[in-house]
């Protein structure tokens, strides 16, 4: 197991370090500098900042000077921002993020292995119809569409939760609600299909042949070698809800990173850019590394596999 | 009377599926005495493993109902019992193992958990009880190092020892009746005879009831004191070893036995009689062997036989057994080459 997770670190080091090289050369090829947007700025200024950021260098020594900050963890200052730097942006709004991004996983998690489970359970009736019916909209309707219908019913009509900002728990669970959906719903039917196919495996029979109750049989032997699947998934997952909080944040005015990253691009912010998309990365990876290691631990199969070798 | 464990009394069984009834199992009635074991024979889709499925009320539902019959297990009825009685009486009076070692073991759970699983719920021991006796378990069937393979999972165990383990799940609890369908199918040809002596052994050892359900003649000889034929969800025939072996008395029985060349040539399957089952969506009124049948009569067609008694024990539905049928010439050596192999 050690040498598998060791493996799984060395494969992500490198793997950020590619993401880092093609980001920083992809963004050098937008045309446009960070400072030729604000016309008037007289040429002298604008030699000094770029003198001033490094920028008179060739992209190669740009490049390597930019990977040895890295290595402290460093992500350079913002262009724009006079007063934070790229680890104050990320240090001050991922949370936010974060926060929305966790509690819409949480939400997908819980509802739709629920959901896929019923469904499942009481394969072809109304209840299963109705589970699935409701997995498709939330598959098929984009949260730019949702996040106005939420706050439309629960903000203004009910009155139930606050219509935008940030703040309370309050504030976070519609548009934690309009970011996990599409991922409740993706979860929900993939819990489905994989229940009955666990359901009807020969070891399911052999657990009923001795006596378990329903219920143990469900909780104890199903839903533990269907919830695999979902498992895997978990990575990409996180990783799509992490990064699709911009939307959601837009429609309702919650202060984190997404802002910052559309901001960046605009304005060619390029520590900006580097920084949030390698931190994102970084994010994305870890989390598939997460998952890995907890599928080996979960699934017995895995770890002989690694023996194996 | 009491020397009965189970008394299986016209039976019926069918699955409702889009394309109609499909009338599994059509009125079997059969006993197992304690102690004894009991074979069931018979070509594929005659309604075996129903049949062995629905006394532990297995059969999946929907689409299988039960429309008729009795079950009587020890002295009550299994198809009066509630969801919670029945869970009762299986794995702990009632023991099954299946033909697929390979899939029949959850393979996310250790060996010595499935075991322990059955133990706790019917007879009230801690986990760490139940982990020990799961390891004089399959000390039991005769896996080698126990206290090691309790705590692997089914993929550290070859098939032979899978089987060896579901003969474990199903005699944790002491069972009653043991019930085994096609145990040894998916082994390899010398497991076979080791699964076969190891439910012996446990027979021999515990007095355990035993119903096996195999294609393997050889294995019959071997295990079983009574045979049972089944053909298109009905019992045709049913005797002692020797009955249904050295005077079988139905056309079809002479089938399978003629299939096979000699009854101590393990591992060979029955080869299938030519013509194929009848559509059990509608099957035919008469004798569902008729078609296939050389000495079939006008009788045969719309008229199922009833029962003979050739002696007590050994009863046959065949037209040929009425007084006014043509005598024929049963066209296998009785006993013949097989006498060798008692
Ligand atoms: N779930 C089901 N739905 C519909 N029909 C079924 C179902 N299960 C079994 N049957 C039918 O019941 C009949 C008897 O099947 P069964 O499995 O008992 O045969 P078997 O004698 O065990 O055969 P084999 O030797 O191949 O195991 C078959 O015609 C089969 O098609
Ligand atoms: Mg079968």
């Amino acid at each position: 197991m050690l040498k598998f997770i060791l493996r799984r670190l060395g494969m992500l080091v490198v793997t950020l370090w590619v993401i880092v090289t093609l980001t920083f050369f992809l963004m050098h090829a937008i045309p446009g500098d960070p400072f030729s947007k604000e016309g008037r700025m007289p040429e002298a200024t604008k030699e000094n900042l770029m003198k001033y950021y490094g920028l008179d260098k060739s992209l190669p020594e740009q490049y390597v000077s930019y990977l040895i900050k890295l290595t402290k963890f460093d992500l350079g200052p913002s262009y724009f921002s006079k007063t934070q730097s790229v680890n104050d942006i990320i240090a001050n709004n991922f949370p936010v993020s974060a926060r929305l991004g966790i509690q819409a996983l949480t939400i997908a998690v819980m509802f739709g292995v629920a959901l896929g489970t019923v469904a499942a359970l009481k394969h072809n009736s109304a209840l299963d119809y109705t589970a699935m019916v409701i997995a498709v909209l939330g598959v098929s309707v984009p949260n730019i569409v949702l996040a106005p219908l939420l706050i439309n019913v629960f903000s203004v009509k009910l009155g139930w939760f606050p219509i935008a900002r940030w703040g309370t728990f309050a504030h976070t669970v519609l548009p934690a609600t309009a970011l996990g959906v599409q991922a409740m719903a993706v979860i929900a039917r993939l819990m489905r299909s994989n229940m009955l196919e666990v359901l009807g495996q020969d070891y399911i029979r052999t657990a009923r042949a001795k006596g378990l109750s329903q219920f143990a049989v469900v909780w104890r032997h199903t839903i533990r070698n269907a919830i695999m699947p979902v498992i895997t998934i978990l990575g990409p997952l996180t990783a799509a809800l992490l990064t699709g909080t911009f939307v959601v944040e837009q429609i309702f005015a919650i202060p984190g990173m997404g802002k910052y990253f559309v901001k960046s691009v605009n304005n060619r912010d390029y520590p900006v850019i580097l920084g949030t998309t390698i931190f994102y990365s970084a994010v994305l990876v870890t989390a598939n590394f997460l998952v890995d290691v907890a599928y080996g631990l979960i699934d017995p199969r895995i770890k002989v596999g690694v023996r194996g070798e | 009377m009491t020397d009965k464990i189970l008394e299986v009394k016209d039976l019926e069984v069918s699955f409702l599926t889009y394309a109609g009834e499909v009338k599994a199992i059509r009125g079997v009635t059969f006993d197992v005495k304690k102690g004894e074991a009991v074979a069931i024979v018979g070509e594929s889709g005659s309604g075996k493993s129903v049949t062995s499925q629905s006394i532990m009320q297995l059969i999946p539902s929907p689409p299988g109902v039960y429309k008729n019959g009795e079950i009587i297990f020890d002295g009550q009825d299994l198809l009066n019992l509630n969801n919670s009685e029945m869970e009762k009486v299986r794995g702990s009076s009632i023991g099954m193992i299946f033909q697929d070692p390979m899939t029949s073991l959850n393979p996310t759970m250790t060996v010595g958990k499935q075991i322990a699983e059955g133990l706790i719920k019917h007879q009230g021991l801690n986990k760490s009880e139940a982990m020990e006796r799961a390891v004089e378990m399959l000390r039991l069937v005769g896996i080698p190092n126990p206290e090691a393979r309790v705590k692997q999972y089914p993929h550290e165990f070859s098939g032979g020892m899978r089987q060896r383990a579901m003969i474990a799940i199903a005699l944790s609890c002491n069972p009653k009746l043991l019930i085994a369908d096609e145990p040894t199918t998916a082994l390899d040809v010398t497991i076979q005879a080791q699964i076969i002596d190891l439910m012996k052994d446990l027979q021999n050892k515990f007095g355990t009831s035993i119903i096996i359900i195999t294609h393997d003649l050889g294995v019959v000889a071997d295990l079983a004191q009574r045979v049972v034929v089944m053909y298109a969800g009905k019992i045709i025939e049913q005797g002692s070893l020797d009955d249904i072996f050295y005077n079988p008395q139905h056309p079809y029985t002479w089938g399978l036995l003629r299939s096979v060349p000699r009854l101590d040539s393990k591992g060979q399957r029955l080869e299938s009689i030519e013509g194929t089952p009848p559509d059990l969506l509608d099957p035919p009124k008469g004798c569902p062997f008729y078609p296939r049948c050389d000495y079939a009569m006008e009788v045969c067609v719309n008229h199922f036989p009833e029962e003979t008694k050739i002696t007590d024990d050994h009863k046959v539905h065949c037209w040929l057994q009425h007084p006014d049928a043509p005598k024929v010439d049963v066209p296998i050596k009785i006993g013949g080459a097989n006498n060798e192999a008692k």
